[in-house]
């Protein structure tokens, strides 16, 4: 039937938003099955145009069977399009939102290192499935997607640039900031940090700091520090 | 006292007034009568541009407390509002208004509804609006910029402050206080100006093509939306429509149902509001007729009131 293969990749994009808490990884772009739908598509287009041209004008206003049968057919394609559309949008809602969390780096999201390391210092199952996400990202993107994420992340460089001066407008905004200090503890070696004071830092694995928030979002979003 | 001297030029801070911070200085630090002048001439400027008068923050509790017996769950939004105000206003209920600094001044003149809101309270305000609409409202970019300029201000006064030898601990706790506060007023900044972006992405082509709305947008926001609308087009055309038939291979088609490929905002997303004037009434969809008394709380759809949000006379919660 028509429309099928469409209604399938709808429907899978549909349920992978369902469970947005805990974040699930991205599934991998549904390539084969765009191109089949893409293929449908054609063949239907196809096939629109030659029976149009082979009954002509005349026959259109009078053989009712062909009238439905363009109809359909012209749905379809409508149909298969609006699918292939929302499926892609979808994923770029999820793009962006992977974007945003963490913390506007492109770097990090991109980089598959981050997994492997931090799947060895904590094991803890939220800390694993997030990080498998920000590792497989570049996996499971289809290069285009990934063409999208750096226009995105260029375009909001250059939105943000305006801001800078005063406030990031990447960290988190989950909720108000109450305290002006955190208590972090190392997760993994981020080497020396110079914070805004024009204090250095090094940050090793395991040990404890108190230190002003606003400097070390940054860290704690990449998953460098925790929270205690 | 020497490191107040260098900057009385700042041309916000106001001259030795001594009078209404006494108290302040008083219960904070009994024990050092000696500095207590000196640490009320910096919370003066400190306080010129933070925190708000305190005779708002008593309109304001009224109020809440008037739309809270109406619908109990407004007070969830409400204190996304309350926020607004100082850390440091705990202590500044028996002052009467008339210390708060000379920057304030001149913002209040520009609304005559609004003649006790600060800059923070009506950036709490906009930011509480801009979150319950579903329509992008327009960008408030003097707001903004003031809101900016004091916080660098802030910034400059506090790291002075702070390096100074002179300043005593109990100085030190206050100006944590201030930086909390700061912290604080950034982060409604940073979540109006994302609230914003996201619509604006979410409609972006729409917003793009219709140009009766550019004057809501800043000159960032414009072009962001136009940049962001080619990328997603980009991104579409090279994923899926290159390979379909040519004459599906636009985005801003009009689906036989009268569906639009062009997103526009849902305006008949319900919204909460409460009518600070009287608002005269509406008709309902099913021909029902509702009076928008003043002081009332209503649940209705945007489109229905979204003349009164504009206006200012309803305030979405």
């Amino acid at each position: 039937m028509y429309g099928d293969l469409a209604l399938q990749l709808v429907t899978s994009s549909h349920r992978s938003t369902l469970s947005t808490t805990p974040q699930l990884p991205l599934p991998k772009y549904a390539l084969p099955l765009i191109l089949s739908i893409c293929l449908e598509t054609r063949q239907l287009g196809q096939s629109i145009t030659s029976a149009a041209e082979q009954h002509g004008q005349v026959s259109l206003s009078q053989d009712r069977s062909l009238v439905c049968n363009l109809t359909v057919q012209h749905l379809s394609a409508r149909r298969n399009k609006r699918c292939l559309l929302a499926y892609l949008s979808t994923r770029v809602g999820g793009i962006k939102e992977r974007w945003w969390d963490s913390g506007g780096s492109l770097a990090y999201l991109l980089s598959p290192s981050s997994s492997s390391t931090m799947n060895n210092s904590d094991p803890s199952a939220i800390n694993s499935s997030e990080s498998e996400s920000a590792g497989d990202l570049r996996n499971n993107l289809s290069p285009q997607e990934l063409d999208f994420l750096r226009g995105y992340n260029n375009l909001m460089i250059d939105y943000k640039s305006d801001f800078l001066d005063v406030l990031d407008l990447t960290s988190s905004i989950d909720r108000p900031p109450s305290e002006l200090m955190v208590d972090v503890r190392v997760l993994k070696d981020a080497g020396e940090v110079v914070l805004e004071g024009g204090e250095k830092l090094d940050f090793r694995k395991g040990e404890r700091f108190r230190l002003n928030r606003s400097n070390v979002e940054r860290l704690i979003v990449q998953g460098y520090l925790e929270e205690v | 006292m020497s490191f107040f001297d260098d900057e009385d030029d700042d041309p916000l801070s106001p001259p030795t007034r001594p009078a209404p911070n006494e108290n302040y200085g008083m219960r904070a630090s009994s024990s050092r009568e000696g500095s207590v002048s000196g640490s009320s001439s910096f919370l003066d400027r400190l306080r010129s541009t933070v925190s708000p008068p305190p005779a708002q923050s008593h309109s304001h509790n009224e109020r809440s407390r008037a739309s809270a017996s109406i619908f109990d769950e407004s007070n969830t939004s409400i204190s996304g509002r309350e926020y607004g105000g100082s850390i440091l206003g705990e202590g500044e209920e028996e002052e009467d208004g008339m210390g708060l600094g000379l920057g304030l001044g001149q913002g209040l003149e520009e609304e005559e509804d609004e003649e006790d809101m600060n800059d923070v309270k009506r950036l709490g305000k906009i930011w509480v609006r801009e979150r319950g609409t579903p329509e992008l409202g327009e960008w408030k970019g003097e707001l903004i910029d003031q809101v900016f300029d004091k916080l660098e201000q802030q910034q400059k006064m506090v790291n002075t402050l702070r390096s100074d030898p002179q300043t005593s601990e109990e100085e030190h706790f206050k100006l944590m206080l201030v930086q909390t506060e700061m912290e604080r007023v950034k982060y409604l900044v940073r979540s109006y100006v994302r609230t914003r972006l996201h619509k604006i992405e979410k409609f972006a082509h729409h917003i793009t093509l219709s140009t009766d709305m550019h004057h809501l947008l800043s000159g960032a926001e414009l072009s962001h939306a136009r940049r962001y609308t080619e990328l997603l087009h980009t991104h579409f055309q090279h994923s899926a429509l290159d390979s379909l038939p040519e004459w599906l291979r636009k985005m801003d088609d009009t689906y036989g149902d009268g569906l639009s490929m062009v997103s526009k905002p849902n305006r008949n997303t319900p919204v909460l509001i409460y009518c600070r004037k009287d608002c005269g009434e509406i008709t309902l969809e099913g021909g029902e007729r509702a009076a928008l008394a003043r002081g009332t709380t209503h649940l209705v759809k945007y489109k229905l009131v979204d003349r009164w949000i504009n206006l200012g006379w309803a305030e979405v919660l």
